[in-house]
Order: C-alpha cells, then structure tokens, then sequence
C-alpha cells in the first residue's frame, strides 16, 4: 500500500464509520426529541409493498486501510503501457498547479456559485478560464464549460439553428471524431435536428466539393456547416477555406479545435479562420489539465463572439456564463450572469437541459494554461512537434510502412498504412508494452490497415526508440524515411498570444487566497436544499487520483484496462441491487443528461413497438425545471407535448387529475416524470399506483433520483414500478460539487429498456471484463465511457457503506432533517402550506410569518426580495445560503445530510433562531446583507445589462479579503455575531 | 383607450395601428428589466401567441400578441435602455407597433377597469 497524501486521523469526518459524523448518543436524543423510537421508523410511512426486503445485497463495508488496499489493486489492474493513444483525447504533461487546485476544498466541494458573495473564490477561476480560452481563442464569449466536445458540439449546433431561424439540417464533415458523431446522432434522434455527415476526402480530409454541393442541394434547409482544424486522421484541414465557404454559402460555420494546439508557434486561432472567422468554435479541454481517465471528465469548450457587432448572438447560447460585477460599494467583482437562458428559469423554453456543467475542470484547465504561460505552451507545442517529426522519420522508413496521406500536412498526429491487418498489428505492439494507436481504417472510404499515432510533449526518447524499435524489429529496415511535409504558414499561429508568464509559487498562492472565499461542506453543515451537500471523503480524490485509473485511455485494448472495467461492472452490479432495477448504463455525466438518456429510452422503447405517436410527458408541477427543458431537448414540444399535473392538499401528485389526463390522452402519453421525494421534501405514498395509471395507459415512469439520499436502502424501485431513474452521483453518492461540476449520474432501467441502453454495458466471462454494447443501444451521450474519475469515487465510497450503510445514510439524512425541522418550526411557518401532515424526509421548507414579511417590507425591502436577503443573512453566520424561492417562491429549503453531529445542527439550528430574532427586532438589516464576506450585495442588474465576459490578463485580477471569514464566523458566540452584524448594518447604512 | 390581456401586455389604438407594451403591474412583478428581445419589424403574430420576451435577472417574460398582425416598428431605444420599461411601462416603454389583420380582436381584450380589479384579487 502507498502512504496517503493525508493523514485521516486529522480529519474529523474521514475516519467515521460511512462517514456519518453524529455518535450512537446523537442518533438516539435526536431520535427521542422528534418521538421516534429507531431509524427504521423513520420510513414508517412507506407502503409495505414497496419497502425493500433488507440491505441491498453489496456486500460488508470495506474500512480502512482494506479499503484503501482494495481501491490500490483496482488501479493497478490496469496496463501501465507506453502509449501513442490519441485520437481526440490525447496525454500532456501537465503541470502541478491543477492538481494543488484540486486539493483545496473550499474550491472542490463548494456548488455552484449562486450566491456571488460567498463564491467569489469559484467564480474567479471561472473568469480566468473565460479570459484564457477567449485570448486564446479571439472568441469574446467562451463559457464556463459544457460536458465534452461532442456535447458542445450539438449545443453549439442547436445556438446556429437558433440564429438562423428556418433550416433543420446540419452538415457534420466526417473530419470529427466518430465518437463525437455519434452522440450528434443520438442527441438529434426523435427530434427535429437532421444530421448530415459528409464523408472524407480521399485525402484524408473534409470534402469541401461535397460540402458544396450537399448545401446547395439543401438550399435554405441547410443553417451550418461543421468542420474541424485537425481532422480525425491527424491532417491539418485548410481551414481558411472551409470557414469561407460557410460564409459563401450564407450558413453558419461551426469549428472544432484542440486548445493546446492554439499557442505560440501552434494553428492558427479559429478567429482568423478564413476572411470572417468562424461563427461559433468547440473543443475538448480534459488533456489541458489532466489524463485521459479512461475518457473523463472531460472538459467542453464552447465559444461565440460577443462585441458591438454582435452583441446579441450569445443570448441564443447555453451554459454558464461569468461576467464582470460591481457590488453596492462599488468593489469590482464577479457573478454569473444571463442566467435567463437556462432551465432553471425557462423551463421547456430553455436554450438547453444543461444544468451542472464541468466546473472543476474548467477550473483546472484556467490554472493549468496560467501555469504554463506563454512560453510553456509554446514549449509544448514543439516538444510535440519534434516527437511526432521523429517518429516520422523512423517509422515510415520501416519496410512496406507507407504514409497514409502522403504530401497531407500535420501537426502532432500522423497516420501510417501498414502492411499488415492493423489489429493484429496493435494487439501485438500492447503485448510488447506498446499502446501503438487507433486503427482508423474505417473512416476513409476504400481504405484498410490505416494507424493513427499521437504525439505529445509527454513521450521521451526512450519511449519514441521502444516504438521505433518494435517498427523496425516487426518490418525489417525499408528504403529511406518519407518526406516530412512541414505545416504552411497560412496554418500556423502568427506571433504569441499574450499569455502572462507568473511564477508557480505565486500562483499556488493566489489560488489559495481564492479558495478561502468560499465555504466548504468539511468545516459546517451547508444547507443547500435539493443539492445534498454531504461531506465527500478524501478516500474518493485519493482512488480516482491513482496512476493507474489516470493513465488509462478509454481507446486501449479491453486486456489493458481491467481495473477500469471492474469499476464499471461493480458499478452496475452495486446499482442494480441497490435500486432495485435490472440494468444501468454508467456514460451519463450529469443528472440533466440522465434524464435525457431516460426519456429517449422510453422514446427507443415506444418506436420499437411500432407505438410512435406519442408526444405527451407529463410533469409534476413542482417539478425541477430540467424536467421540462429535458422533455423538450428530447423532441416533446413545448406547447403541445408536456402536461403539467398539479399537487393535491396533501403535497403529493393529484392522482384524480393525473387520471383525467390520461383518460383524455391516453394513446399520446410516452411516459411520466416524477421526482420522489418530490422537491417539497414530501414522499410520493402513492407512487405504485401512480404508476400502474401511467403503464396502464400505455406510458412509462421515470423517476427523478434527484433525493435518493432520502430513501437508498428502505425504498424498492422496481416494486415501486420505475421504468428509468438517474441518480445524481455528486449528491447521494458523495462526488464533490466541484463549484458546479463535474456531475455525474447514473440510469438504472427496468427489463423494457434493457436493450436500448447506451454507451456499453460490462460484462464479466472468464474473469475477464469486456465491453458489450445492447442489441438495440439508442447510442452515445458521451465521446467515451463519461466521468469515468467520478465512478471510481463512487465506488469507493459505495464500498465504504455496504448494505448496511447505504441505509444507514439515509436514515441519518432523514433524522437530521426531523431534528432540525422540530426545532426551527416554532418561529417558522412550513411550506407547502396544509401539508404539515405529510412527514418530511431529507428537507423542508421554511418561510416567515405574515406579520414578519410585512415587518420587513416596511423597510423597503419588497416581499419578492425577502428571501434571497434571508438567504444573505446565512452567510452572515459562517454558512452557505439555503435553497431560496425553489420550488416554493417564498420558501427557503433546508437540507442537512447526513453528515454532522448533533452538536453541529444545534449550532446550526441556534444560528437560524437568531436570524429570526435578529430580523424580527432589527428587520432593517436585510437592507445591508451580507456583511463579512469580501464585498458587499453584488449588484447583477448592471452586471447583466453591461456584459463582459472577458478581457485580456496580464496579471491575476484582484482578490479582496473576507471581513470575517467564516471559519472565524463559526467561532463565535451566535449573540457576538448577531451583535457585529448589527453594527456592521448601522455603518454600512 | 388602452385595453389589457389576462397576461399583463396592454394594446392602444394608434390610427391603423396596435401599440403594444406591458402593464406597470407587469413591470414591477418582473423588477429590472436588463434585456428587451425585440422582434423583427415584419414579424406575423397571432393573436394570444408569444412573440417575444422581456427579461429581469432572474426571469424571462412572454410576451403575447393582443392581436393578429404585423409588426411595423419596435421601440429601438429599449436597445440600450431597458429600464425604460421599468420608468414608463405604459408610455415610454411600449414595446411594438402592429398592424393589425383584425381589428375586431381588440374588442375581445379587457377593459382598464376588468384589468384592474383582476389585480385586486
């Protein structure tokens, strides 16, 4: 075993039997204070028929250090192989700076910054990936992250069809990566989208003749061409051309580029793509800030010009977008902004479902590129260059080795044609320890035995003679080298791009400064209604970080990744058992995209059975606005395809209305999509029988996952009649939020969809791992496998609780919940109002009376801003804000986990009490919220109104120092604080 | 005279044609405006149809077209000064000019005063 990077004796919370701070002591007076005898009747209220038997069946936790034993052989279950895997996902050196960033967690764990005020750390690191990546790019606007290229490749299609207005087609050269193509494909499925592929030059790259001709055939059909800088068979496209004619054509030109290509003495940058520069550009961003791992996370690189001549283009986008803020004081800051586009706002009318993004990794990715500076980059670039020329040079002078594109211009990649079946080629190279390349045969038509090889800073010498070697030893000496055809000028990167170059201990410093703007799940309960903010264990950061998962590239042979295939296939098995379903695909990579794969599943299903006319889902009203943005990115429409179904008195889904509608549209409803526990806290008792309608008419039951940290263990999926449910891995299952993502999910499936499920499903024969894919798979909704780093974390974790843990967690998220409901509910009012009666599982909602609202209105405060000013005044207190106005626009959602002791609820609860007294004697303080964190209220309105969203960085931006910082906060006496923020108040006012 | 829509936009005759903007109701409900979506001139709407948005910080409203028609003018100066919807929703801020295909619509649409006691509920 490896010594830890840690010491968990000096965590609180690492060493806790599955990680559930509060000792047998706190479980049984919080049990006494809410009258209930033991956990287990906590779920009292859960129908017989659908409670499961016992634990789930995934074996005994596993402690450490066996645990951490068991996750070392895992990793090292994988080939540690010298590689020229590229293909798209390719292996850098990279610097240290992003893995030190990746251990502060006030940065990893914290969520998405919705509150500017205490996020001023995460939101930081956005803004310099959004200024690195537009410099680089010459695109004003890149956003915080999407998933992964191919993903942002069919967001960036979807903004063209929005600025073009008329044409569904879209012209997708065959220059992309196939596994990009695929999710193009997957994703369009049952909707409107065409997508239509043109096949390769017999050169190797786009055809731009075809092209031409396949858009003028379509005429006004036709909004966009897609095209990339560097084709799937490594040639180097003419971009200048394509870009130009896209614009001839009047269409929309879209570009995919790798960013670490972009820098000094690299490809020229897509903004001078041609007379105009491209409309919109996509990248993948993982191998800018770390390995392969096994295909993720990955990062999805998403740009668009924004300036006075196009001002508006970006409000046709989606994801995150950080922008430049002023607070009330006047302090420079930062905030997210245009947050009218996306789903939590627009619902079915979103730009997209997109939810988490790939946050962290954008993170990584901002302070890579700043570690390497200019001069790194363009040190890369060669070193690059150099391996990949010298290989060249040695292996096409191996016998009957010829150049697979001869005369074509590359940079880093090449392919070569052997003279032998190119499979049996690369099964012997991986035998000599050699990961010798992607055989690429079938992507040029009439071509066979075609290897793709990449190189990259990270190859030495020794590693580019053992690959000459094994070249030289299988062919025999030939004549002499091919030709090296050197990339054109026109092609190239004129000039630096204007990278600061900062010392690495000064960075390491700044981030550090960065990382204590935020408050973090380690040091206090975060309160974050709907997100489950638990604590997540260094154990998880320590399995994914291991060489051997790294290192891992989701192209090499099944034999020389094992122990990544063994995560997979315990996932599935672990998963089953614990939902209760038959299968489940792992490739989701968020939550939002979960749902997806569910409902294009149930769309799979219905088509399959010749059943395809129908076009209606319906929704629970307090449904999370993904559900509908969902619903439409999948094709439902809008107006016509999404039926809302209201909540009776008791909280829960009306099931007279529910059956009117269906008696109405029976024929024409696909399916229904639930959350359970719905998002008022409330447990749908009725669900069997919700679904048994539902199936009756024809239609099938996706449950949202969403709360599943209410009821893993003691609910039965399956005996409660789900066809689909995602869970979200970086809530119940321990994944740090990464200040918004990555995410991760999983879909467990009933026997119906098990033939439709995407991405591969592992299989275990003979002891050996092997990817299959399903009869009927509807496709990818990955480039790879997903976020393959974050199944390694939840595996470990899931191996830390067992059967008896995974109830065990939460029953203590219920129990805290109760605990802190009873104690907060003589001062607040519960939400949804005449539901008192129905027990709350994980959350409740909170609001204030009336004689307190208009107490506060009365300082001018308007009753629509009550809440978020509460929300502000947690902060005051040392702790993140609680849901505010979600699902209930009055409401503030309270979720505690199951993570803290009960002295810590308490504290928390005590805090909360204070807020309440302090408003109710001083209302006049939610004027001046907050008061301690580094600025003041950040103004949006303005920051919303006068969009910037990058500038050129020659020096790090300013970071402002905590008043008071929350550790400090945490300290204090719950009177001292009320005290300071009162006198905080009076000055500021 | 102006008329209102349950959904808050309200419609003044202009010799042949529709002003059409949001109610200061509307306004308040939404608070700052920081982006108007201003349709195309040109654009045929359909009476109780969405044609465009007015959006706050952390709301986009439809807005739905009083009646059928086409629209002859925006009002440009939203543009850079969206907050003219806030200062003057049912003047300054008007939002379109429509030419309308059936001025019959615009007796089906409420009076001031229906609007204004639905307020009041």
């Amino acid at each position: 075993m490896n010594k830890l990077p840690y010491d968990p004796a000096s965590l609180p919370r690492e060493l806790t039997r599955h990680y559930i701070s509060a000792s047998e002591g706190d479980i049984q007076a919080m049990l006494s204070s809410i009258g209930v005898a033991k956990l287990e009747d906590l779920f009292g209220h859960l129908p017989q028929a659908i409670r499961m038997a016992g634990e789930p069946p995934i074996g005994a936790e596993l402690l450490y250090p066996r645990l951490q034993e068991h996750l070392e052989t895992l990793a090292a279950a994988n080939a540690a192989k010298i590689s020229f895997l590229g293909d798209g996902l390719p292996s850098w050196r990279v610097p240290a700076l992003p893995d030190f960033v990746a251990s502060l967690r006030e940065l990893t764990t914290s969520y998405t910054p919705y509150q500017p005020e205490r996020s001023q750390g995460t939101l930081m690191t956005h803004w310099i990936y959004q200024c690195l990546m537009a410099t680089l790019t010459g695109f004003e606007a890149v956003n915080a992250s999407l998933y992964d290229r191919a993903t942002a490749l069919f967001e960036a299609i979807q903004c063209a069809r929005r600025l073009v207005k008329g044409g569904n087609t879209v012209l997708v050269s065959e220059a992309v990566y196939p596994g990009d193509l695929a999710v193009l494909r997957t994703l369009a499925e049952g909707t409107s989208l065409v997508i239509r592929a043109v096949p390769l030059a017999a050169g190797g790259v786009t055809d731009a003749a075809a092209v031409q001709s396949a858009a003028k055939a379509l005429g006004a059909e036709c909004f966009a061409v897609v095209f990339p800088q560097v084709a799937c068979t490594g040639n180097l496209e003419d971009v200048h051309a394509l870009s130009d004619l896209a614009a001839g054509l009047g269409v929309k030109a879209v570009g995919v580029f790798d960013p670490m290509l972009l820098g000094g003495g690299g490809l020229v940058p897509p903004v001078r793509w041609g007379q105009r520069g491209v409309d919109l550009v996509v990248a993948e961003g993982q191998h800018l800030c770390m390995a392969p791992n096994f295909g993720g996370p990955g990062l999805g690189v998403f740009g668009i010009r924004h300036n006075a001549e196009r001002p508006n283009e970006i409000r046709a986008t989606s994801g995150r977008f950080v922008g430049k803020a002023k607070d009330l004081a006047g302090r420079e800051c930062r905030v997210m902004v245009l947050s009218t586009r996306e789903q939590h706002i627009r619902r079915e009318k979103a730009n997209s479902n997109i939810c988490s993004n790939e946050a962290f990794i954008a993170t990584m990715a901002g302070a890579a590129l700043l570690a390497r500076g200019e001069k790194g980059l363009k040190a890369a670039i060669a070193a690059a260059r150099a391996n990949a020329a010298s290989a060249w040079r040695d292996l096409t002078a191996a016998a009957g080795v010829k150049p697979a594109f001869p005369g074509r211009p590359f940079w880093n990649e090449f392919a070569l044609e052997l003279p032998v079946d190119v499979g049996d080629f690369i099964r012997d190279a991986s035998a000599a320890g050699i990961q010798a390349g992607v055989d690429i045969s079938a992507r040029v038509a009439g071509r066979k035995n075609l290897l793709l090889l990449s190189f990259t800073d990270l190859q030495g010498e020794p590693d580019l003679k053992a690959l000459g070697a094994f070249f030289a030893k299988r062919f025999g000496p030939g004549t002499a080298a091919a030709p090296l055809v050197e990339a054109p000028a026109a092609l190239r990167r004129e000039g630096a791009v204007g990278f600061p170059d900062i010392a690495e201990a000064e960075l390491r410093a700044y981030y550090t400064r960065l990382a204590s703007q935020n408050v973090s799940p380690d040091s206090t309960c975060y309160p974050l209604g709907s997100c489950t903010m638990k604590y997540n264990p260094y154990l998880n950061d320590y399995a994914a970080g291991l060489e051997g998962f790294q290192r891992a590239h989701p192209q090499s042979l099944p034999e020389d990744v094992q122990g990544a295939l063994e995560v997979i296939y315990r996932t599935q098995e672990n998963f089953k058992s614990i939902t209760g379903l038959a299968a489940l695909t792992t490739q989701p990579v968020a939550g939002a995209q979960g749902e997806l794969v569910g409902i294009k599943l149930f769309q799979a299903y219905h088509r399959d059975r010749g059943d395809a006319k129908r076009n209606l889902l319906l929704i629970p009203h307090s449904a999370h606005g993904t559900n509908p943005a969902t619903a439409a990115v999948a094709g439902f429409s809008p107006e016509t395809g999404i039926a809302v179904i209201e909540a009776d008195a008791s909280g829960q889904v009306d099931l007279a209305q529910l059956r009117g509608v269906v008696a109405e549209h029976g024929p024409r409803i696909a399916g229904i999509m639930c959350t359970n526990p719905n998002t008022s806290g409330i447990f749908e008792t009725r669900f069997k029988e919700l679904a048994d309608i539902v199936h009756a008419a024809g239609g099938l039951v996706y449950m949202d996952g969403a709360n599943m940290n209410a009821i893993c263990g003691w609910a039965d999926l399956g005996k409660m009649g789900v066809d689909a449910v995602h869970n979200n891995t970086h809530k119940t299952w321990s994944i740090p939020h990464g200040g918004g993502g990555p995410g991760d999910a999983f879909v467990a499936v009933s026997e119906k969809l098990v033939p439709f499920l995407p991405g591969m499903q592992v299989v275990r024969e003979g002891g050996k791992f092997l990817p299959v894919r399903s009869p009927k798979s509807i496709g990818d909704f990955h480039r790879h496998q997903g976020n393959f780093a974050h199944k390694v974390r939840a595996h470990a974790y899931v191996a830390a609780l067992g059967g008896a843990g995974v109830r065990r967690i939460s029953a203590l998220a219920v129990l805290s919940a109760r605990y802190l409901q009873k104690r907060l509910e003589p001062k607040f009012p519960v939400l949804p109002s005449g539901s008192e009666a129905s027990p709350r599982m994980h959350e409740f909602i909170l609001t204030l009376a009336p004689e307190l609202f208009a107490k506060i209105e009365a300082t001018g405060v308007t009753k629509a801003q009550v809440m978020g000013r509460m929300g502000k005044l947690f902060l005051d207190f040392g702790f993140h804000a609680p849901t505010v106005s979600f699902p209930e626009v009055f409401g503030l959602m309270i979720e505690p986990t199951e993570s803290y002791t009960k002295a810590e609820l308490d504290r928390f609860a005590d805090c909360v009490l204070a807020m309440h007294e302090l408003v109710s004697a001083h209302p006049e303080v939610l004027k001046t919220v907050p008061h301690f964190t580094p600025v003041d209220r950040v103004d949006e309105v303005s920051a919303n109104k006068n969009l910037v969203l990058s500038e050129k960085l020659a020096a790090l931006p300013e970071v402002l120092s905590n008043r008071l910082a929350p550790t400090d906060l945490q300290k204090l006496p719950v009177e001292e604080i009320q005290k300071r923020i009162l006198a905080a108040s009076r000055t500021a006012a | 005279m102006k008329q209102y829509l349950e959904s808050h936009e309200w419609a003044e005759k202009e010799g042949d044609l529709v002003v059409v903007g949001i109610s200061d109701h509307a306004q308040s409900e939404l608070s700052d405006v920081v982006f108007v979506d201003l349709p195309a001139v040109g654009k045929v709407l359909a009476a109780g149809k969405s044609f465009m948005a007015v959006e706050s910080v952390k709301a986009a409203s439809d807005i739905y077209a009083p009646v059928s028609g086409t629209i002859t003018a925006v009002n440009a100066a939203l543009k850079d000064n969206p907050e003219i919807v806030n200062q003057s929703a049912e003047k300054d801020g008007w939002l379109v000019k429509v030419k309308p295909s059936d001025p019959a619509e615009l007796g089906k649409l409420l009076s001031e005063e229906t609007y204004r006691k639905s307020l009041a509920h």
